[in-house]
């Protein structure tokens, strides 16, 4: 049988995709580094030792040379995409780059409806030592941190991948660990994405634990060959929330950075215990004194009833919690203890803590809104301390949601409002519907 | 001279040269079937290369029955179409919308006719005449038998013509 062929169809498929320059591209000996086989299947040239006992020992270092130049020199004699995108980020020993991301968070003007993501700037300066200079821009002011080498300066992950466009990225270029991925354009301009070398981490989430291959991949501007843009992959999939605009990176010359140990870290570690335990009577007529002098001021809520939703429990008591560097053991934290009301619309569920405690709690599996509230942002009820405390400066009038979820955060009267709602729609709906408890 | 995971035995080594041979040989064919399938050179030449290192890794697994050149073009073909489903998935995500926009040409509508046509059309037609691939050797490259090549290539070819009839004259 002949096959099928199309004079016709084959012009145009020639001309729809002509056949490319091939010889830009063929590298046998790339191949043979990916498959991670010994140089003697490179097939090296087969010299016979009576040539080498004849020629001397110049001829020797001659063909070594040569050997090598084969398997180190680019096929096509021109620098790949790869080759430039290492050029262009310098020699120079120090590193500085500046990134620019989105917040996983959003402001919901509550009037408008008019949403705003807000953006983090921050920089990094790494040593040849390891030193670690970070830099992070928080409502206007700056906060500096400058870690000793070896001292959680990287994390885990990170030393055995690469870490961002720091150290890893120069050397997986370097080594050859990076490969090109695609060309594509992105944000208005032609990149090129260079997928760099993924580990295995352990996935926790969702009470499941599995592995999972994390990676990093790094935009390349096909112009310029600078690292624009670098995004986490889980599987190989986007993690969109991950994506970080990279604004500059530059190399340094030794001595243009100070890197003295500021002595204080953003990391720490939380203590949390406690939570409001002193029920109000809601089968009486409402105190409203009661939860108005626990918290210490005039509590938000949403009425006896919202949207079909009774008030289920409206309680008052104190929230400990503590914050310090991870240096610091959990018995020597400074404990606080703020004063918090919570209220919950919906019913509630019971779980058993032991044989003779039980604890009551919003029931979340369906429609509910739970009020946490206090008149300090504590991060037990999803505000923040250290690096990203500047969630805790809400503009006026709008709500904070987090993505992906019915959590929100609103400043209101003064009162740190914590919203858990069934959907981001809900609590955005609760958030309008606000207003002071005051008696019916 | 050798050391740890990367020791080959003669025999091994005759396989990785026969490989070699084929790469050699046919590698503009690889690659522009490669870059058809993914969209850009680029990105086809690292899948040309990471199919034949895998090719090599997996050398004890070819058997004789068939022809090399046809299983390395199995492999070929799939590592492309692994990247390309990456890619497209990453695109409709993160890509900005106004990379886009297909300009007004006549290859670009070309292409976008044959991204129109189902996965194994196109690449039936990609191995077909990018490649010169016969039936056989397309069959064996797609894990299906010479009728299917047959029969998927008749359509390919009245799908194509249909659209050519009916695109408007610039």
């Amino acid at each position: 049988m002949t096959p099928e062929h199309d004079s016709q169809i084959s012009a145009l498929l020639l001309t729809a995709i002509p056949a490319p320059d091939a010889s830009a591209y063929e590298d046998w000996y790339a191949v043979l580094d990916r498959a991670e086989v010994a140089p003697a299947a490179r097939r090296a040239p087969r010299v016979r030792l009576t040539m080498f006992a004849r020629a001397g020992v110049g001829a020797v270092t001659t063909a070594a040379l040569v050997f090598a130049a084969i398997l180190f020199w680019p096929s096509t004699g021109q620098p790949r995409v790869l080759d430039r995108a290492l050029a262009a980020i310098g020699n120079g020993p120090i590193i500085h780059v500046t990134y620019r991301f989105k917040k996983d968070y959003e402001y919901v003007d509550l009037k408008t409806g008019r949403r705003t993501r807000p953006y983090q700037v921050y920089e990094e300066w790494l040593a040849p030592s390891g030193a670690l200079r970070r830099a992070y821009h928080l409502n206007g002011r700056l906060e500096v941190t400058v870690s000793a080498p070896g001292k959680n300066t990287l994390s885990g992950h990170e030393k055995q991948t690469y870490s961002g466009i720091l150290d890893g990225y120069r050397k997986a270029l370097e080594n050859g660990t990076a490969t090109l991925s695609a060309k594509t354009r992105f944000q208005g301009r032609d990149i090129y994405w260079v997928r760099f070398k993924g580990q295995k981490m352990l996935n926790v989430s969702n009470h499941k634990s599995r592995y999972q291959n994390w990676a990093l991949e790094v935009a390349i501007d096909a112009a310029t060959y600078r690292p624009v843009y670098l995004y986490e992959t889980i599987n190989g999939h986007p993690q969109p929330i991950t994506g970080q605009e990279i604004v500059s990176v530059e190399t340094l010359p030794s001595g243009s950075v100070d890197f003295t140990p500021t002595g204080k870290s953003h990391g720490g570690s939380l203590a949390m215990g406690g939570s409001p335990v002193n029920p109000v009577d809601l089968t009486a007529e409402l105190d409203t004194d009661a939860p108005t002098k626990a918290l210490g001021a005039t509590p938000i809520w949403l009425g006896q009833s919202y949207r079909g939703q009774k008030l289920a429990f409206l309680r008052t008591g104190k929230v400990t919690w503590g914050f310090a560097p991870s240096s610091v053991r959990p018995r020597d934290m400074k404990l606080h203890h703020t004063p918090a009301v919570e209220l919950c619309y919906g019913s509630t569920a019971v779980t058993t803590i032991s044989r003779n405690h039980h604890a009551t709690y919003c029931d979340y599996r369906g429609p509910h809104v739970l009020l946490q509230e206090t008149l300090k942002p504590i991060p037990g009820f999803g505000w923040a301390v250290g690096p990203n405390s500047d969630i805790n400066t809400i503009p006026e009038g709008s709500l904070l949601v987090f993505s992906g979820g019915g959590s929100g955060l609103i400043i209101e009267n003064r009162v740190y409002i914590s919203i858990n709602a069934e959907s981001e729609s809900a609590a955005v709906a609760a958030a309008r519907a606000l207003g002071p408890l005051h008696a019916s | 001279m050798f050391s740890g995971r990367g020791v080959v035995t003669r025999r091994e080594q005759a396989r990785i040269d026969e490989i070699e041979a084929v790469y050699r040989h046919s590698f503009d064919r690889f690659l522009h079937v490669a870059t058809a399938i993914t969209g850009n050179v680029e990105s086809a030449a690292d899948c040309v290369q990471d199919a034949f290192a895998r090719a090599i890794r997996l050398r004890r697994s070819f058997r004789r029955s068939g022809a090399i050149e046809a299983w390395l073009w199995r492999i070929v073909v799939n590592v492309a179409r692994d990247r390309t489903s990456g890619v497209r998935e990453f695109a409709s995500d993160e890509i900005d919308p106004t990379a886009r926009e297909i300009i007004a040409s006549d290859v670009e509508q070309l292409r976008s006719m044959l991204a129109g046509l189902p996965e194994r059309q196109r690449l039936v037609l990609f191995l077909r005449y990018y490649a010169d691939l016969d039936y056989q050797a397309i069959a064996t490259a797609l894990e299906i038998s010479s009728g299917t090549v047959g029969a998927t290539l008749h359509s390919a070819h009245a799908a194509i013509r249909v659209q050519i009839q009916e695109a408007p004259c610039s």
